[in-house]
């Protein structure tokens, strides 16, 4: 079998390269919502402890900064969600694509 | 509540330990037989599911220090104590989207392969690999002493034996079974923590109708509207990045952690188990911050302090409150399991930074034959599980907290930046990589000597000469200039077209071990 597309010219191979920059596009922006996420309840923290101690109404003892710490929990596993649903599909099906580019002659 | 169990033997919990040591000694036992070659001792064979892996991997992240430590210092401190359990999460997401893939297509068996792939292989593997080390190092300290601690309140066993127990079981699991034996373990254990967690936090909310503002109603009534907001625990905003960084960063730089990423066939299996290990560790880290306000409201905090001043005992007390001695019993037994894994997965990742990244990597220049590389790997367990016996006779009553925090600066500051500038940065250079690292080490270990932790804390002194409790923010920003400086100075041409060569391999996995 005769390789079609070989390793060397792969890298410049149009569907590869928009590939990468897809994945590192969205990698890139993922990382930077947590790093937001993450920050943003320390810099709550840092300099606004009072909004955190604010009760979530009247009538309850709970403070506002439970439910936004859970959520800091909660969405860091739903961004993993998102990226991880994005590659076992999209990204593993182009994947495959250029593999069999590369193999079938 | 009034009095408790804790400190007599509990007959309950030594059985449930003995159930759970015999069913591992089983596992060992089996595993045994499959470990042949490196690729078996390191990475069990790369024959691990993405599922399997993100239940491990949790088991190795979900130390005695995240389940006792958590939940002792919310019942504590209330609020404070979540800050750590959302840390721990946080960085979580950052292995999934930047390091999982392209370490698991780039490596072999240890994270020091990544940085070191289109590096000059001596100089980055004699450095990481000792960096490695001291990171294991530390943390495996903390959980020697917390072992030994735990188990002279629970099973009425005296300190020393204790220790010389979980040596000898650590090494046991990790010289005749290596990695596949530490998965499995890892496994049931993350099985048991998370299902033994599960039942505590039904219970607990059962007392409350299943009404968490109901639990906090009682809190506040208890100690007041600041015990659920953010307290003392951060003094200054600096104080606060700082840890924040530590603990974000720090996961991304396990060796531990990062070592199980070779233990799945493939890229697409590490990313589903760094999202399963997500999961598993939020959803745990969650149930951690229910048992600690729990416990301060069920159990009473005053209570909790008056067996252990730290609050490590707030899980079992509230375990034996809803419980009884049966429920105290098996929780006990969970968190000794907890420890006894975590040990078992440190001495893995230590023994194999000393065969395969210090022996064979930096001695060999990377060329060994793989019988001998096993037989060295099995001596390194040997010497480490000693080690540990030692270390933890020697730091017997200490306070060893700040030795996660420890492990964690070190981690954020000399391995995670090396890693994430070899794998993303095509412009490092070996030099680089190796003043990185040298400094985030060495500025980590200094700065934490002379801060309030130690210089204050530990060793008595009036005023600390570095005013931060937590010097990620220093250690691990100065580690990152430091090898981007380097870096830029002089160009390797070589790594640069390693870098471009390498392409295909990591993004489309070809040619990955």
């Amino acid at each position: 079998m005769v390789n079609k597309i070989s390793e060397q010219d792969i890298v410049n191979d149009k569907d590869f390269k928009d590939l990468i920059s897809k994945r590192n596009t969205i990698a890139v922006t993922l990382s930077i919502l947590q790093l937001l996420l993450y920050f943003g309840f320390i810099a709550l923290i840092a300099y606004n402890k009072p909004y955190l101690g604010r009760t979530i109404s009247p009538t309850s003892d709970t403070t506002i900064g439970i439910p936004i710490a859970i959520g800091v929990i909660v969405i860091s596993i739903i961004l993993g969600g998102i990226y991880a649903y994005w590659a076992n599909t999209s990204y593993d099906t182009s994947v495959k694509k250029i593999i069999e580019r590369m193999e079938v002659e | 509540m009034a009095g408790t169990m804790l400190g007599e033997p509990n007959p309950l919990a030594i059985a449930f330990f003995i159930i759970f040591v015999l069913s591992t000694i089983g596992i060992t036992y089996w595993a045994a037989k499959k470990v042949k070659g490196t690729a078996e001792f390191y990475a069990a064979g790369r024959s691990i599911t993405g599922f399997q892996n993100g239940l491990a991997m949790s088991g190795d992240y979900m130390s005695a220090a995240s389940f006792l430590g958590i939940a002792g210092l919310v019942a504590t401190c209330g609020y404070d104590g979540l800050l750590y359990s959302v840390g721990w999460l946080v960085g979580w997401p950052i292995i999934l989207f930047l390091i999982a893939e392209p370490l698991r297509n780039l490596g072999k068996y240890t994270y020091i392969d990544a940085v070191a792939y289109r590096l000059s292989l001596r100089p980055v593997k004699l450095v990481a690999g000792i960096s490695s080390l001291v990171t294991v190092l530390f943390y495996l300290i903390a959980q020697m002493v917390g072992a030994g601690t735990l188990v002279q309140l629970v099973f009425g066993l005296p300190y020393e034996s204790a220790i010389i127990l979980v040596g000898i079981l650590m090494i046991v699991y990790v010289l005749f079974g290596g990695m596949v034996a530490t998965t499995w373990v890892q496994i049931i254990k993350a099985g048991l923590l998370l299902g033994g967690a599960t039942i505590l936090v039904f219970m607990t909310l059962w007392q409350f109708d299943f009404s968490y503002g109901a639990m906090f109603t009682k809190a506040t009534a208890d100690y007041g509207h600041s015990f659920l907001v953010p307290g003392s625990l951060i003094t200054s905003p600096l104080d606060a990045f700082s840890l924040a960084l530590a603990l974000m960063f720090g996961t991304a730089g396990l060796p531990h952690i990062l070592m199980r990423f070779f233990t799945v066939p493939d890229a697409k299996e590490a990313r589903k188990s760094v999202f399963y290990a997500t999961g598993f560790i939020g959803y745990f880290y969650i149930l951690t911050v229910t048992i600690g306000f729990g416990a301060a409201t069920l159990v009473g905090r005053s209570m909790v302090m008056s067996v252990d001043k730290g609050g490590n005992m707030a899980g079992p007390l509230l375990a034996e409150f809803l419980g009884g001695g049966v429920f105290l019993g098996f929780i006990c037994a969970v968190a000794f399991a907890t420890i006894l894994a975590v040990v078992a997965g440190l001495t893995v990742s230590g023994a194999s930074a000393i065969s395969h990244d210090l022996y064979v990597g930096f001695m060999k220049n990377g060329v060994s034959d793989e019988k001998r590389e096993v037989r060295i790997a099995k001596l390194a367990t040997l010497a480490l599980g000693l080690i540990a016996i030692i270390l933890g006779f020697l730091f017997k009553g200490q306070n060893v907290a700040f030795m996660v925090g420890l492990a964690f600066a070190i981690a954020a500051s000399a391995n995670f930046p090396a890693l994430i500038m070899s794998l993303l940065w095509k412009k490092f250079t070996t030099a680089g990589a190796v003043a990185s690292m040298v400094t985030g080490l060495v500025l980590a270990v200094v700065l934490i000597f002379l801060s309030p932790t130690i210089w204050v804390d530990v060793l008595g002194n009036p005023t600390a000469i570095f005013p931060l409790k937590n010097v990620a923010i220093v250690s691990m920003t100065s580690a990152f200039v430091v090898g981007i400086i380097v870096s830029l100075a002089k160009k390797e041409e070589n790594a640069q077209q390693i870098y471009d060569a390498i392409i295909p391999r990591r993004y489309l996995g070809r040619g990955a071990e």
